[in-house]
């Protein structure tokens, strides 16, 4: 193909840190987990970033996010979320209790298939502070070339309503489990 | 404190307008990639994203849009590339901002990317969110950045960040 644009080539490995980026911890998955936790993140960090590509033999595996280890539903319960599912797109907005003891994140395209990742950017404000409620934002997607309805992507919100500092933090699925080829990664933003 | 681990790999701003955009000989050093676009368009057009000169329809997208005055979700199937957005207009002076983070870019299941674009041309534009497949198991060692029609104008930056787990 010819390529009449400026190449930015023969450059691999050169490299220019911008100093504000750090990895904390990654986790790759075996296969057959429900769940991966963080544990002692150090409060330097003015934000973390959360970011996940994920595969399951599940049909359906819903994932969300769990702090320092509180499974009280009450903590959790506000959550906003825009989704555009191939066709139609949907605002939804939580007000009250979900019944579970975590903030969602997205769900997998509903295909059975550890060959179609789905990924996910979250981002922890002020993750440190001890005065006040912690909002997480996502940004969420799948996507499976028309082989269902469930190619979806999408923009959520979420409160964890704790004054705590968070010290641990767990990537939590429901629905199935983790399939071998799933990353999570841990970062801290100054 | 932990090691940085968002470094810069490569970047160009255009001198003169040119069709199209390659990183190449992408190291397999990170765990992911962001390319972030900020171009400056000759006229109503797409961009198009490509990796390792694939051109077989092996790409595919869902998207969640938003013009201003409506919100609408699409999913194109079996493309020979994916978009990042830019249906609204040419300009010399206004940039069209794209992000696109590239996960598990050497890994061995397909490459799943988040697409984010946004244009406002005060009283016009739109905002995008997508997520974009590449069915290859293959690792990722070329970008190239394209067009569906005209150029990219002089003043376009791109930038390839690569992003390393511990």
């Amino acid at each position: 193909m010819p390529i009449p644009g400026i190449v930015a080539s023969g450059i691999s490995g050169s490299k220019i840190a911008t100093g504000a980026f750090y990895s904390i911890a990654t986790a790759a998955a075996a296969g057959g987990e429900t769940s991966f936790t963080f544990s002692s993140i150090p409060s330097t960090y003015k934000s973390l970033q959360i970011r996940i590509n994920a595969v399951s033999s599940a049909v359906f595996l819903s994932f969300g996010l769990q702090f320092n280890g509180d499974t009280t539903t009450a903590n959790y319960f506000t959550y906003h979320a825009l989704e555009g599912n191939n066709s139609t797109v949907t605002a939804a907005g939580v007000a009250s209790d979900r019944s579970f003891g975590y903030i969602r994140v997205g769900a997998l395209s509903g295909i059975a298939s550890t060959t179609y990742p789905g990924a996910a950017i979250i981002d922890l404000i002020d993750y440190s502070s001890g005065s006040k409620y912690k909002t997480m934002r996502s940004f969420f997607g799948a996507d499976n070339n028309g082989a269902n309805v469930y190619s979806n992507v999408e923009l959520g919100s979420g409160l964890w309503r704790v004054s705590s500092a968070v010290s641990s933090l767990t990537i939590f699925a429901t629905g199935g489990t983790f399939s071998a080829g799933s990353s999570f990664a841990l970062y801290g933003i100054n | 404190m932990a090691t940085a681990t968002y470094d810069k790999i490569a970047t160009t701003t255009l001198g003169s307008a040119a069709s199209s955009i390659t990183f190449s000989s992408i190291a397999a050093s990170w765990t992911d990639l962001r390319l972030v676009l900020v171009d400056l368009d000759s006229n109503t057009s797409t961009q198009f994203i490509q990796f390792n000169g694939d051109t077989v329809a092996n790409y595919s997208l869902t998207l969640l849009a938003g013009n201003g005055t409506a919100a609408s979700s699409t999913a194109l199937t079996s493309q020979t590339s994916f978009a990042l957005g830019s249906w609204f207009g040419a300009s010399t002076t206004i940039p069209n901002f794209s992000t696109v983070d590239i996960f598990s870019y050497t890994g061995s299941t397909y490459k799943t990317s988040l697409v984010s674009n946004s244009y406002d041309a005060n009283g016009s534009g739109g905002t995008y969110r997508s997520v974009a497949l590449w069915r290859s198991t293959a690792a990722i060692t070329s970008i190239l950045i394209s067009r569906s029609t005209g150029t990219f104008n002089a003043g376009t930056t791109a930038t390839l960040y690569g992003i390393r787990a511990a």
